[in-house]
């Protein structure tokens, strides 16, 4: 008889996604997940939605099976989708989050650059006056396991003056409210990020000195790019999952340091495999 | 013992949430309020009813064959298959960037608007509207108009108009050549293949045309079938375009709107100020935003020149994320240019402009699955048709005349002795 191994995707060496222990601990971490053009990580983030939401994780680790409920609060904010995005794309893991208490969706996306902002050369009052408003809508909860997504914080940085410190600090201010922010950004080089720009007046200049600063402060990294040999009609791409600069408080928390290599189908099928 | 009516429907079909039990003289179970979820305490739907709207009964709306969302054509055969869908699925954005000098993407552009505007006249319901930001009205009357087929085609077709118009002299003939014509016709098959023909047309008969660019579009498309939006300020644009979206949508639900922006920061159509990542992203924010509120109604081309933005800005990569799909239109370099003539030089009609490259591909990339095709596919432009092809590198034929009888006997003396 043969037997293959299982190859699912973990991202803590508990077998988990979105760990208890991190869902039961005092403090708050922070998750960077950064991506290459060609390499969109929604399958992942509805994994997350999912795994936070009840603990399963249908399409990428077959042994989380067991459903929780109200495993924990999960707050959607976007400033690339709106809400019917993700309502339609975590069909697929069995999810209907129109109907879901715990997910709350912040919408970012909808009126950002004609109600939100009024004046994006002069936007730093009312971005202020965003994250407030985002602050409190996460505050008026009693809940203690919130996490949090943010998605495509880096648009701001690119239209509006707002500088990378300032975004920093609003970001750091939300992750104290929650006990995982991930934050999903574009890792794009020379685009996005490039080391070598000089120039203070290229917004590239701003989102590198964000994402550099993001990674001095996250606990884990998980990042997406396309196979370094070309593409592939069976291989989408890589997916790595590293420890981020800050370790975990709770020695219980260890994070599952892999690589993978991974195919996602026209049907949102995806299949994980060990490198 | 009850009876229940024969008539009555216990439930058609499955579960439906949120139903409560009309059964007369029954009053709803005692703690679910109206609208309230089950199984679920405290929660009560927050999602807004979606107003049903009846795509079907728009004739340029198809199923796409992958996702089954309404999609729509562009106009050109080739890049409805290449989208993957079979056109643009409604609610997803496309964005033609084009290097060099040359603009094939305007073409492009002309086609999409051109076939909305056929969508518009297939019956008198008023189907399509076109939306173009930076340009005048007499941007209309360069649309290509429906290829006719070729000149033997036309004068087939004005021979079979002769024929089908009533008069004396058709009707006194029809009786005896056609049943002729018929029995022969019966006896090679060759009606049952003209029925099989009319089928399939009827199908495909209204979602995409083909469009000749040295036709005209006539008449020319008025108000009621394309608006133009001025170059202006960024908000007042984007309040303008969701207003004409709104007159239109309440007039006819089922409309579908193509929303189209040519040469996107060409110097020729926008001020230089447009070019501030805090005035073009704001502004392609805000056109997505009304994208995907009006998820099943709008569609939205917009082409860009990436000589003037390279690819390796951090502004092209933000228009980039903010796209459903991306496809480049690089003309070949003029040595591979004058190759591939050279190559050709007996059959011009192979003879193609530049390659076609995908960086994503709407809905698929954004499930995650990796689009990007470099180099793969290449597109010629020609007078019936914008083609895309996979690319394959010409073979390389000497110039030098087929020697004459007594040089080949020569040469083959020369190999043997070598």
């Amino acid at each position: 008889m043969t037997s293959t191994q299982q190859q699912d995707l973990s991202i803590f060496k508990d077998n988990t996604i979105v760990s208890d222990h991190i869902l039961t601990s005092p403090n708050s971490y922070l998750t960077l997940i950064s991506h290459v053009e060609g390499t969109q990580p929604t399958w992942l983030v509805n994994s997350l939605i999912e795994s936070s939401l009840q603990g399963t994780s249908t399409l990428v680790n077959k042994d989380l099976n067991r459903k929780l409920i109200n495993r924990s609060e999960l707050y959607m904010i976007s400033f690339l989708n709106n809400e019917d995005y993700y309502v339609r794309n975590c069909k697929k893991n069995g999810l209907d989050l129109s109907r879901e208490s715990k997910f709350k969706f912040i919408d970012c996306f909808t009126d950002l650059f004609t109600k939100i902002i009024t004046n994006p050369e002069n936007a730093i009052a009312d971005i202020d006056r965003l994250f407030e408003s985002i602050f409190k809508q996460i505050s008026t909860s009693k809940s203690d396991k919130k996490i949090i997504i943010l998605e495509s914080p880096e648009i701001l940085l690119a239209s509006t003056n707002i500088s990378s410190i300032k975004l920093n600090n609003l970001i750091l201010k939300l992750n104290r409210l929650c006990r995982n922010l991930y934050i999903i950004t574009s890792h794009d080089h020379p685009q996005i990020v490039d080391v070598n720009n000089q120039d203070i007046n290229d917004p590239a200049f701003e989102t590198t000195d964000f994402l550099i600063k993001l990674h001095y402060k996250s606990n884990v990294n998980i990042h997406f790019e396309p196979l370094t040999t070309g593409r592939a009609d069976d291989i989408t791409g890589i997916l790595t999952v590293s420890k981020g600069s800050l370790p975990f408080k709770e020695s219980t928390i260890s994070i599952n340091e892999k690589s993978y290599t991974y195919n996602v189908s026209k049907e949102s099928n995806i299949k994980i495999y060990f490198r | 013992m009850s009876f229940r009516k024969r008539s009555e429907v216990i439930n058609p079909g499955g579960t439906i949430p949120n139903r409560i039990p009309s059964i007369p003289g029954r009053a709803p179970p005692p703690g679910v309020p109206n609208g309230a979820m089950r199984g679920i305490p405290g929660r009560t739907l927050n999602a807004k009813p979606k107003e049903e709207v009846d795509l079907k009964s728009n004739p340029g709306i198809r199923s796409s064959i992958i996702t089954s969302q309404p999609t729509i054509s562009t106009g050109t055969s080739d890049l409805d298959k290449l989208l993957g869908h079979q056109g643009l699925p409604l609610g997803n954005s496309l964005l033609l960037e084009e290097s060099g000098t040359t603009d094939f993407s305007s073409i492009l552009a002309r086609v999409f608007a051109s076939q909305g505007i056929m969508h518009n006249r297939i019956d008198k319901s008023s189907n399509c509207h076109v939306i173009v930001i930076g340009l005048n009205s007499s941007w209309s009357k360069d649309l290509p108009g429906v290829y006719k087929g070729s000149s033997k085609d036309k004068k087939k077709a004005a021979i079979k108009e002769k024929e089908s118009a009533i008069s004396v002299s058709n009707l006194s003939q029809s009786s005896s050549t056609r049943d002729q014509d018929l029995r022969i016709a019966w006896r090679y098959g060759l009606n049952k293949k003209n029925e099989d023909e009319d089928s399939s047309e009827e199908v495909n008969e209204n979602y995409t045309h083909q469009f000749d660019i040295t036709e005209r579009l006539r008449p020319v498309p008025d108000n009621q079938e394309i608006t133009f939006v001025q170059v202006s300020e960024y908000k007042k644009m984007l309040a303008q375009i969701n207003d004409i979206v709104k007159l239109h949508l309440s007039k006819n639900p089922s409309k579908t709107i193509r929303i189209l922006v040519p040469n996107l920061l060409s110097p020729s159509i926008y001020p230089s100020t447009f070019s501030k990542s805090s005035i073009v992203i704001p502004f392609i924010h805000g056109m997505r935003s009304i994208l995907k509120s009006n998820s099943s109604n709008i569609s939205l081309v917009y082409s860009i020149p990436t000589d003037l933005y390279p690819k390796t800005s951090n502004l092209i990569s933000i228009i980039e994320q903010l796209s459903d799909s991306v496809l480049q239109l690089h003309p070949f370099h003029q040595k591979l240019s004058e190759l591939i003539e050279k190559s050709y030089k007996n059959e011009p009609s192979k003879v193609q402009h530049g390659f076609l490259n995908i960086v994503k591909l709407p809905i698929l990339s954004e499930r995650g699955m990796m689009t990007i095709h470099n180099n793969e596919y290449a597109f010629k432009n020609g007078r019936k048709r914008f083609e895309i092809e996979p690319w394959g590198i010409p073979v390389e034929v000497d110039d030098e005349k087929p020697k004459d009888d007594h040089d080949h006997s020569h040469q083959s003396s020369k190999n043997i002795e070598f």
